[in-house]
């Protein structure tokens, strides 16, 4: 590239943006597109008193409803409908005990997992929250990794969790048997800045990249497919990515923990709309994890809101 | 629009232009990283032409003020929600965090950067638009290097211990000096629950502030690491002085923190000196103790409390009166030291003797424990003993008993007792008694309590750091002992008798004329010397009822009832459950239902005691109470003469005897016989001159004090050959009031050795003086040995078919001790040899039912043995012989044939030759005359009748009538049956039998021939 080539190239836009920013005074505004949503319930109580920052959801194939509670170091279980089941688990690091949870997933045969994040493993219960197995999440060099999500494939049954310490996403065999995994800290397209949630749905596995403000999609052996997002505040764009979920017309669902919005793409990737309440954009409070069940509900871990807000799709 | 689409135009033409690379593309360009934080630094929220998520807001009003966006919570925590950074504890306990939104107050000094950074004029930590603190106050993300280990949040400073707390609180961290916790002191140790809830320390385990302090994710007011609701974070570390209630506080010797005292009112002025208390209004770690900005050298107490201990005595009002007093260790013994090696001078007049942490037990003892029986007095005596400060103030051998339960008062009393723990208890009956029960040490009088006291100074009953004022009507003592107080104004009372009553040590008070707390004589804090030789109760009592005593006119007399014996004597077993008659095992069941009213007894030592203890003169008395009935008119106990209701005595005694069958309960059928001469002979007096009408029915016989004899006797004597007898006869005599019951001319032996009768008896036996003894110590049969005066039918004790003057007693009454009637019970139970004779011919039940005796019974009324023999008034002497003689040549034979004789009962009974040849006069050779009768030897009778050695051949020679075989000793066959030569009522066999001596083999045939006329007729040598 020679220095003319250069020149334009740089030159040109710069003229042209500020061509644009002095002539645009008639343009109209662009309008959000929002797409509204059903609320149909909180859940926000537990006999034991109110929630404490819940930061994931996951739904099983029976809507059994699991919660992180993180503040309280437990994981809480709801029926279809909201009703309270039982929680399991509390601060400790012995066997079925946590500290400060952060992600769970549930896979096909309802077993529950749980990323034990500051116990440094993944924890296994069944649906009835009976301890069942856990295993270390360590990182290449021996270290303890810092999980902070967990999903299960239901083609392969292999875990993928994801470790913000070497920002990478490892994977376990269905017994905890660690096969390998990818990702360093970085800007590239095998690469993280704090990956988040996991889900992994058929056959692909969408990782949130925080501070590279995109969803990641990948394969389940590890190869960059495509990613979603960009960083910024205009719709379609994340500040603070922090949960990912699919419906089942294959449509994504992100939050975004700083502007409370959830933000939705087309199965082809492209933004579509904001979740809406009315006429206005749904106002999370801090959102975190998020789910979908096999009824197009949607579950939103609000973690300021202290609460689990349930939407119907459609 | 048309310049719009030119420019789309020229921007579509320079894309080929804008060639970066996909490394380039995904560089991150420095602004970008900056809008990680700084989001209104995106250029989007200035393009006229979009829209953003979120409105451009670059000073947000927050919760904390107006301030710059990216220091707003909501931007911290889009990243240590957990998903970037975990610093959800922070949100967990919101509450508990350093305050933001708040303008620091002047306690707070905020730093400015340095000289070197060129802007001294700003705050190193500066506040928000609105002058308040807000996160960015002290984090920033251009603080201090991200890579310093010890300080990687974002601070605006290094935290290296606590460091950054330090450059705004200064002030707090000039340790204890300074009025402030200390910090930077190394711990020994450090509790990991501390550990668990986030708290940090230093190295070496060095206290910094966040080893309490939680900036964010605290657990209480103030940023407190844990909770310090009833300074609960302070117990962490100082587990040692965190005694939550008083009992913990008495076992580690700690002031109790924790409570509410009822006695003990937190003042005001503690409060506004920053002291705290609990949310019920206890009493916790803060009430005394102020960890920061406390005053200057106060050991960071709320108040200094140096030598005058000026802190305690601000809750402790009535306790600091003790400055005044003797027991100000300042007046009393400077030089002593504490526990902790500190003169009063240094540790104040509470710490002295108390200190508030680190004491010994109870009280918190600030000196060595001393020896005692009881937690809270042996404070005491850690000085009051022997080599100790306060040796010349020891309460001697006998001093009033401690570590007794206050229940054994059995009433609720104001003084206080103290459980095993060293609690004080008041009105509940639950402590003990202690030196402390009587003694408040923090104050010398109890009607003055400001009134000083020094050295020296005298004390009396009033004072002597008494609770309450003892003298005149010992107010003290009755406080405790109400039942005593009835003392007052009775005979017992010594201040109101004539002659003044002198006590050893002290000023005499209702009380005290009689017993000393301290250095008492004797038994019961006697304050007279007891007398020797009884036992301690008694002795006691015996000090003035003594001849020359203060109850000279009151005396017991050589004949006084028993003490120091055992009720076991009586067949009461007693016991802290009562006294029951018999044991369990074995109850008396005549009086099953009889109940026993539990009297004193006591120990070799007087000490009361139910189990095997022993009556004394208290066991009947209660020398405080004059009358057990009712309260006597004033005055009335001083001057009246006792009578059997009053006199002290514990139960009244009324004409029932209740109180003398309460311990003889076997005796008090006697009010139901004729043996109570208030119904037999109402006008009859005893020797004290009282008549039986007016007087307990026992009063008749007995006197408990000054009687003439054995027994208690309380009449005089008739004839008799021993006293028991003599006690009997004195009634049962010609001019007697008895006369008409006396026993004649042929009556039982008296003063006879049971061994000739048989050796054995249960029966009582008496000595010449009238004693119980047994016979190898001298008993012998006199008339209560068959006779209990007490009882007239000893089957049914409670019957009242005696209690006439006329009533004609039987074989199973006239007061005998068991019945004679029909088996003849009472008489075999000495006459054991006759025995046997139940069952046989000569049982007159089976031969003659319907025969009757000289008194004209049958044998159902007399019995077996009274068919023939008479025990009083019998008809002869000889064998007290109860029906009339037959014909024959001596009185034995006599005897017999008054049966066995035409004409009479045995007629078919009769032998030919009913009588031995007269003219045979034989001598038995074995009689061995000194040592009485050979065993199977045949008798041969005297003209008397007796038994001799040489004498005509009667019917007994050869026959006992009270056995029928001498081959075997059983009863009889209950049948009337014909006998042959191995029965027949025969003596018992011998070689060297009468018969055979004489006649020798033809003994036998010559008895047949002569006694069976059968035999007589049909055999060839006496045809």
């Amino acid at each position: 590239m020679d220095y003319r080539n250069r020149f334009l190239g740089t030159t040109l836009p710069i003229v042209a943006f500020l061509l644009l920013l002095f002539s645009g005074g008639g343009a109209a505004k662009q309008v959000i597109p929002l797409g509204k949503v059903a609320h149909l319930f909180d859940i926000q109580s537990t006999p034991d008193g109110p929630l404490s920052l819940p930061s994931d959801v996951a739904v099983a194939s029976d809507n059994r409803v699991y919660i992180v509670d993180g503040g309280h170091h437990r994981v809480l279980a709801y029926g279809p409908d909201g009703e309270f089941l039982f929680s399991f688990g509390k601060r400790g690091r012995a066997e079925a005990e946590f500290m400060w949870p952060l992600g769970i997933d549930v896979d096909k045969a309802g077993l529950v997992y749980v990323a034990d994040k500051e116990n440094h493993r993944i924890q296994v219960f069944d649906r009835d929250g009976q301890y069942q197995f856990g295993f270390a999440v360590n990182n290449k060099d021996g270290t303890p990794g810092v999980p902070i999500d967990v999903a299960v494939s239901a083609k392969t049954g292999l875990i993928f969790v994801t470790e913000n310490t070497q920002h990478r996403i490892l994977v376990f065999d269905t017994d905890g048997t660690k096969l390998g995994g990818w990702g360093k800290q970085g800007v590239k397209q095998r690469e993280f800045r704090y990956p988040g949630s996991i889900i992994v749905q058929d056959g692909d596995v969408y990782i949130v990249d925080i501070l590279n403000t995109t969803i990641k999609i990948f394969d389940e052996r590890g190869q960059y497919q495509y990613e979603v997002g960009e960083w910024g505040v205009l719709p379609g764009q994340f500040y603070r990515p922090k949960g990912v979920a699919i419906d089942s017309q294959g449509s994504i669902y992100v939050t975004d923990s700083y502007m409370d919005v959830v933000e939705v793409f087309d199965k082809g990737y492209k933004f579509t709309h904001v979740l809406a309440s009315g006429r206005q954009k749904h106002k999370f409070h801090a959102p975190a994890g998020i789910a979908i069940d096999g009824r197009d509900r949607l579950y939103v871990a609000e973690m300021l809101g202290n609460k689990v807000s349930v939407f119907k799709l459609r | 629009m048309f310049v719009r689409y030119l420019l789309i135009a020229v921007l579509l033409l320079a894309e080929p232009l804008l060639v970066f690379d996909d490394a380039e593309a995904r560089t991150i360009a420095a602004k970008r990283e900056c809008s990680i934080c700084h989001i209104m630094w995106l250029d989007d929220f200035q393009r006229p032409n979009v829209t953003p998520l979120i409105p451009y807001d670059p000073n947000p009003v927050m919760n904390s003020g107006r301030q710059d966006v990216v220091s707003n919570e909501r931007n911290c925590f889009s990243c240590h929600d957990g998903f970037v950074l975990d610093s959800r504890f922070v949100w967990q306990n919101k509450r508990y965090s350093h305050p933001i939104g708040v303008v620091p107050s002047d306690k707070v000094e905020l730093p400015t950067m340095n000289e070197a950074e060129m802007r001294p004029e700003l705050n190193l930590f500066p506040l928000n638009k609105d002058g308040k603190v807000y996160c960015g106050t002290c984090h920033s993300a251009h603080g201090v290097d991200w890579k310093q280990d010890a300080s990687p949040v974002f601070l605006r400073a290094k935290n290296i211990e606590s460091s950054i707390c330090l450059n705004c609180h200064r002030n707090r961290s000039t340790g204890p000096k300074g009025g402030n916790h200390p910090v930077r002191k190394k711990l020994d140790s450090i509790p990991a629950e501390l550990l668990d809830k986030g708290a940090k320390f230093g190295k070496d385990n060095i206290i910094i502030c966040q080893s309490c302090h939680r900036i964010h994710g605290g657990r209480d007011e103030k940023v407190l690491v844990a909770s310090n609701k009833n300074s609960a974070l302070c117990g962490k570390c100082h587990s040692d002085r965190y005694a939550r209630d008083r009992i913990e506080s008495a076992r580690m010797g700690t002031h109790p923190v924790n409570i509410v005292s009822k006695k003990v009112k937190i003042p005001q002025e503690i409060i506004d000196r920053g002291g705290k208390v609990g949310e019920r209004g206890e009493i916790i770690c803060q009430t005394c103790h102020r960890p920061h900005l406390a005053e200057k050298k106060a050991a960071i107490l709320v108040k200094r409390n140096s030598n005058d201990s000026a802190l305690c005595r601000t809750c402790h009002l009535k306790e600091g009166r003790v400055r005044e007093t003797k027991h100000n260790m300042a007046l009393q013994e400077k030089e002593s030291k504490n526990i902790r090696g500190q003169k009063v001078s240094q540790a104040g007049v509470c710490s002295a003797c108390h200190l508030p942490h680190s004491g010994n037990g109870p009280k918190m003892w600030a000196r060595e424990i001393g020896n005692g029986p009881e937690k809270i007095s042996r404070l005491c005596l850690s000085c009051h003993s022997r080599g100790k400060i306060a040796e010349h103030k020891q309460v001697g051998s006998i001093s009033h008993p401690l570590g007794r339960n206050m229940s054994r008062l059995g009433v609720t009393v104001k003084l206080p007792g103290f459980t095993d723990a060293g609690l004080k208890k008041t009105g509940d009956m639950k402590g003990k008694v202690s030196c402390a029960s009587c003694h408040d040490p923090h104050q010398w009088d109890p009607e003055d309590p400001d009134k000083s006291s020094k050295p020296g100074d005298p004390g009396n009953a009033n004072n002597r750091f008494l609770r309450m004022a003892n003298r005149g009507s010992s107010a003290l003592c009755r406080a405790c002992h109400k039942d005593k107080a009835e003392v007052k104004g009775t005979k017992h009372d010594v201040a109101t008798m004539d002659v003044p009553a002198k006590s050893k040590g002290g000023t005499p008070g209702l009380c005290k004329t009689c017993h000393l707390v301290h250095k008492g004589k004797g038994p019961r804090l006697w304050a007279k010397e007891p007398v020797k030789g009884v036992d301690p109760i008694s002795s006691i009592c015996l000090s003035c009822h003594n001849k020359k005593g203060l109850g000279k006119k009151k005396t017991v007399g050589e004949h006084s009832h028993p003490v120091n014996a055992p009720l076991s004597n009586l067949g009461i077993v007693s016991s802290d459950k009562g006294w029951v008659i018999g044991t369990e095992k074995k109850p008396d069941e005549r009086y099953k239902n009889r109940e026993l009213k539990a009297l004193p007894l006591f120990d070799a030592k007087g000490r009361k005691t139910a189990r095997d203890g022993q009556v004394t003169c208290a066991s009947c008395h209660d020398p405080h109470r004059w009358s057990a009935a009712s309260k006597p008119a004033k005055g009335a106990a001083l001057t009246a003469e006792g009578d059997a209701t009053t006199s002290f005595l514990r139960i009244p005694n009324s004409q029932r005897a209740e109180l003398c069958i309460n311990c003889h309960f076997d005796k008090g059928a006697v009010a139901l016989s004729k043996h109570n001469l208030a119904i037999t002979a109402p006008e009859e007096q005893n020797s004290i001159g009282q008549k039986a009408r007016d007087i307990v029915v026992c009063f008749n016989c007995h006197v408990p004090h000054n009687a003439g004899g054995a027994k208690l006797w309380g009449r005089g004597f008739g004839p008799g050959g021993d006293k028991a007898e003599s006690m009997c006869r004195e009634c049962h005599q010609d001019d007697g009031i008895a006369k008409n019951k006396q026993t004649g001319e042929n009556s039982h032996p008296l003063q006879a050795n049971i061994k000739k009768a048989g050796g054995r008896t249960q029966l009582p036996l008496f000595n010449k003086k009238g004693e119980r003894r047994d016979s190898k110590s001298g008993g012998r049969v006199s008339c209560p040995s068959c006779h209990d005066p007490h009882q007239w039918d000893p089957a049914d004790p409670l019957s009242q078919a005696g209690a006439d003057a006329e009533v004609e007693g039987g074989a199973n009454t006239s007061f005998l001790r068991m019945p004679a009637a029909p088996d003849g019970a009472l008489c075999i139970d000495c006459h054991r040899d006759q025995r046997w004779v139940k069952g046989t011919d000569h049982d007159l039940r089976v031969t003659a039912p319907d025969a009757k005796n000289l008194r004209g019974e049958t044998v159902q009324e007399s019995g077996i043995c009274q068919q023939c023999h008479m025990v009083h008034n019998a008809g002869q002497a000889l064998r007290l012989w109860a029906r009339k003689l037959g014909p024959g040549q001596d009185i034995n034979a006599q005897m017999c044939r008054g049966c066995h004789d035409e004409g009479f009962i045995a007629a078919q009974k009769t032998p030919v030759m009913k009588n031995h040849p007269a003219e045979v006069k034989a001598q038995n050779l074995q009689r061995r005359a000194r040592r009485g009768p050979v065993r199977g030897f045949t008798p041969l009778f005297n003209e008397e009748g007796k038994s001799a050695n040489t004498g005509v051949i009667s019917c007994p020679t050869c026959h006992n009538p009270h056995r029928w075989s001498p081959v075997v000793m059983e009863y009889g066959a209950g049948e009337n049956i014909e006998g042959n030569s191995r029965s027949s009522f025969l003596r018992n066999r011998s070689k060297l039998a009468l018969c055979s001596n004489c006649h020798g083999m033809d003994a036998l045939f010559r008895y047949k021939y002569f006694h069976g006329q059968s035999s007589r007729r049909q055999h060839q040598l006496y045809r």
